[in-house]
């Protein structure tokens, strides 16, 4: 029975998406750090590196082009989604120096990301 | 053990049956969902054996061994095959199509690449790449298609003659038509269309936004096609060649296609294939086929523990003789993640062009009408330019000496300066996609780790050092093959997605496309509101709100378009709906939800409906796949406006903050 692991993992993201973030004040929508599978924000253990290999494996396993259930589409897009704001959240070194000599964040770089489904 | 998979399989179609809409029942997933993770272990077990034998079989030669793994291998798989169709029967759901495949090797998706000049196609053979050659032993094939009295012949098998010089000249004889990656999908009043009436087969034009009147020569008679059906007569001989070396049906094909297509050009491709009995499983653009590639020898390296596993920066520049397109791709651990694509429909055919124009400078004057005199000149021409630009990859100076007939004489020396100064606008264009590409990305040269460059254009020295001086660096990577690149990439593409799995690791990978352009609706009076920017990870959905321009304003139009423009006609229309039933309101009080989603297999569907005021009297939702428009589509949008002018207008809703 092929690719069991993947759906169940994209059923993972879908169940992570679904349940409300609990305890992060001022937040709304899902809990992007259980999406990913990381550990809560407040625990001061994301790293950049952290968000970006979790996101990659993640990737692997629910891309539908390696994940042939019904689930991976819109398992995918959440977890580009808990990429596109937990990558800004967690900006590199040398990406958080970059920013803050070119030019403030604006707005829309926080919120184009607005969860979808 | 089969007792076993049949539990595990009930349990998984009541799962398919539940994803197929029912949200709630999320809840219910996870105890399912660990349930059947407990079960996967046992159940993966067959398999994995299976796929461990044969990859234990194939390289090696001793004949008693093979022939004992050979009836163990078969045994198993019988045994794989039971299964497998019980499994089929409980749960005739969404899976069961793709997990076939997935079984039975032969339906792996073979990688083709059309090339607006050469032609290739490759297929994984089961541990590796393999690019496949046509009788003549060539592995490029000539993309062309033949007309003679009744039988047409495609490049693929060689058309009329043997030898390569009269190859060519039979091309340009004008009974042959070539360039269809150009002209496919373009509409008369298109630069490209127009630069291809220097072409020695006919391509008619009447300006007014339809589809070119194309073409070929038959005894000494115009003898009407479409770039379509010319590009499906090539692919049905290419399958053909495919089967043959394959020894079984081939059904599944991935292309690769420039990152200038627009949607409507891939409609066309995918529409030639449908022609040609092949089912486009994915359109793949260049650059990105190419990252795959990349992707699968740092694997490699990672495996022969010489790479560093470290996120490594690739620019990929590929110019062939139609398009250029250029990306920047991420890469680490198998993954490839595309930034951001950019490209252009400049290429080896505009360079041809100009230099051909540079040696005989009253071209058009001397050569207005299409006559047979005309068309053997300008074949004469074009072949004597071709080598021109060929040689001056190596030298520096040419010498070209050609009788075109009808007193007209060509002999010149051009020089490599001279050849670089007449191109010099392809040059920066090239340039200007690459600077853009950067910008996109967020990168600066410093932080590419790996310049490639593929293409046949690549190989000019000017182009060489135009991406190499903008990326800071002194050579280019060398583990990839110029010419063959984007159709490894494809056949890789095609295991991968056809659900292929390798023992060794080798295919490991995947890559993230990326849009390559701006989608949106026009909004704002005639502005452009993208809704999904370009450079989004594939697959994809954003939404956006939109209200009415006009106190109560019962309908709404939805023009959807593609492109870079900030105007809406500035860009390619996809195709239009109307939202009617709107509840009247003053203007801006109403909330329109518009949805763009993008599949894995880039299928664009947008879903519109009203959102503001809320009650029984909202009609539903709108889901409509792009594009919807067929041909023509030239003055659709114009035809709007003119019909409706700015009655049923939208306006962007500013974001609000969240809380």
């Amino acid at each position: 029975l092929p690719g069991v692991a993947q759906a169940s993992a994209a059923y993972d993201v879908h169940y992570a998406a679904a349940r409300k973030s609990i305890g992060v004040a001022g937040e709304s929508g899902p809990d992007w750090y259980a999406v990913l599978n990381l550990p809560p924000a407040r625990s001061g253990l994301v790293t950049h590196d952290a968000v970006k290999k979790q996101y990659r494996k993640l990737c692997l396993l629910v891309h539908p082009d390696k994940n042939t259930s019904a689930a991976a589409d819109g398992a995918f897009k959440l977890v580009q989604s808990a990429w596109d704001v937990l990558s800004a959240r967690h900006p590199s070194t040398d990406q958080a120096v970059a920013y803050s000599t070119t030019r403030p964040m604006r707005p829309q770089d926080l919120y184009r990301t607005k969860p979808t489904a | 053990m089969l007792r076993e998979r049949l539990r595990t399989v009930g349990v998984r179609a009541a799962c398919s049956l539940a994803s197929s809409g029912i949200l709630p029942a999320r809840l219910f997933f996870t105890v399912v969902l660990l349930f059947l993770k407990l079960l996967t272990h046992t159940a993966l077990r067959l398999p994995q054996h299976r796929l461990r034998l044969r990859s234990q079989q194939s390289p090696q030669s001793g004949l008693g061994e093979s022939r004992f793994l050979g009836h163990l291998l078969r045994t198993v798989e019988q045994a794989c095959r039971m299964t497998e169709q019980l499994y089929t029967v409980a749960s005739d759901s969404e899976t069961t199509g793709e997990d076939k495949s997935q079984m039975s090797f032969p339906d792996v998706a073979i990688g083709i690449d059309i090339g607006t000049s050469n032609c290739s196609v490759a297929v994984w053979t089961g541990h590796q790449v393999e690019l496949l050659k046509n009788t003549r032993n060539q592995k490029g094939m000539r993309s062309y298609v033949m007309f003679k009295d009744d039988t047409l012949s495609a490049g693929v098998t060689g058309g009329a003659t043997q030898e390569h010089g009269h190859e060519e000249r039979d091309i340009l004889s004008g009974s042959a038509i070539f360039n269809m990656k150009r002209l496919i999908g373009r509409m008369d009043t298109d630069e490209v269309v127009q630069a291809s009436k220097n072409l020695p087969f006919l391509v008619q034009t009447l300006g007014i936004g339809v589809r070119p009147f194309i073409a070929a020569l038959v005894n000494n008679m115009w003898r009407s096609t479409t770039p379509e059906e010319v590009l499906a007569i090539f692919l049905l001989e290419l399958k053909a060649l495919v089967e043959m070396h394959l020894k079984h049906p081939v059904r599944n094909a991935v292309l690769t296609i420039p990152v200038a297509f627009s949607r409507f050009q891939q409609t066309r491709i995918e529409r030639a294939c449908a022609m040609a009995g092949l089912h486009v499983l994915r359109l793949m653009p260049e650059p990105t086929s190419i990252a795959l590639l990349y992707a699968q020898q740092q694997q490699q390296l990672l495996h022969d523990n010489m790479g560093s596993g470290i996120e490594k920066i690739a620019l990929i520049f590929n110019m062939g003789a139609g398009y250029c397109d250029a990306a920047v791709t991420a890469t680490a651990g198998g993954v490839s993640q595309i930034r951001a694509l950019s490209g252009s429909t400049v290429g080896g055919e505009d360079i041809l062009q100009n230099v051909m124009h540079h040696l005989l400078p009253d071209f058009d004057s001397l050569y207005a009408g299409q006559t047979m005199d005309r068309i053997k000149s300008i074949g004469l021409l074009r072949m004597a330019t071709q080598d021109v630009i060929h040689k001056l990859a190596t030298q520096e100076h040419v010498e070209i000496n050609v009788d075109l007939g009808g007193g007209h004489k060509v002999s010149k020396i051009l020089g490599r300066g001279e050849f670089e100064k007449v191109n010099q606008a392809i040059f920066e264009k090239c340039e200007g996609i690459i600077k853009q590409c950067l910008a996109d990305a967020k990168l600066t040269p410093e932080d590419i780790n790996d310049v490639i460059l593929v293409g046949g254009c690549s190989k000019i020295p000017k182009i060489r050092s135009v991406v190499l001086g903008l990326c800071k660096k002194d050579d280019s990577y060398g583990g990839i093959d110029p010419l063959e690149a984007a159709v490894s990439g494809a056949a890789l593409e095609g295991a991968i997605a056809s659900g292929v799995t390798d023992p060794s690791g080798s295919l490991d990978l995947l890559t993230i496309q990326a849009t390559p352009m701006n989608l949106g609706i026009r909004a704002d009076g005639g502005n452009f509101a993208a809704i999904i920017p370009r450079n989004t990870a594939v697959p994809a959905r954003r939404d956006m709100m939109f209200t009415t321009t006009h106190d109560n304003q019962t309908e709404a139009l939805i023009a959807v378009y593609e492109g870079e423009g900030k105007q809406a006609e500035e860009n390619h229309l996809l195709g239009y709906f109307k939202i009617t039933d709107i509840t009247a309101a003053a203007k801006g009080t109403v909330e329109i939800n518009v949805c763009m989603d993008i599949d894995a297999t880039n299928v664009l569907r947008v879903f519109a409906g009203v959102v503001k005021p809320q009650g029984q009297a909202i009609p539903p939702f709108i889901e409509v796949r792009m594009p919807t428009l067929d041909d023509g589509h030239g003055w659709c949008g114009q035809a709007l406006a003119k019909m409706f002018g700015s009655t049923l207008d939208l306006a962007a809703v500013p974001k609000k903050l969240h809380p």
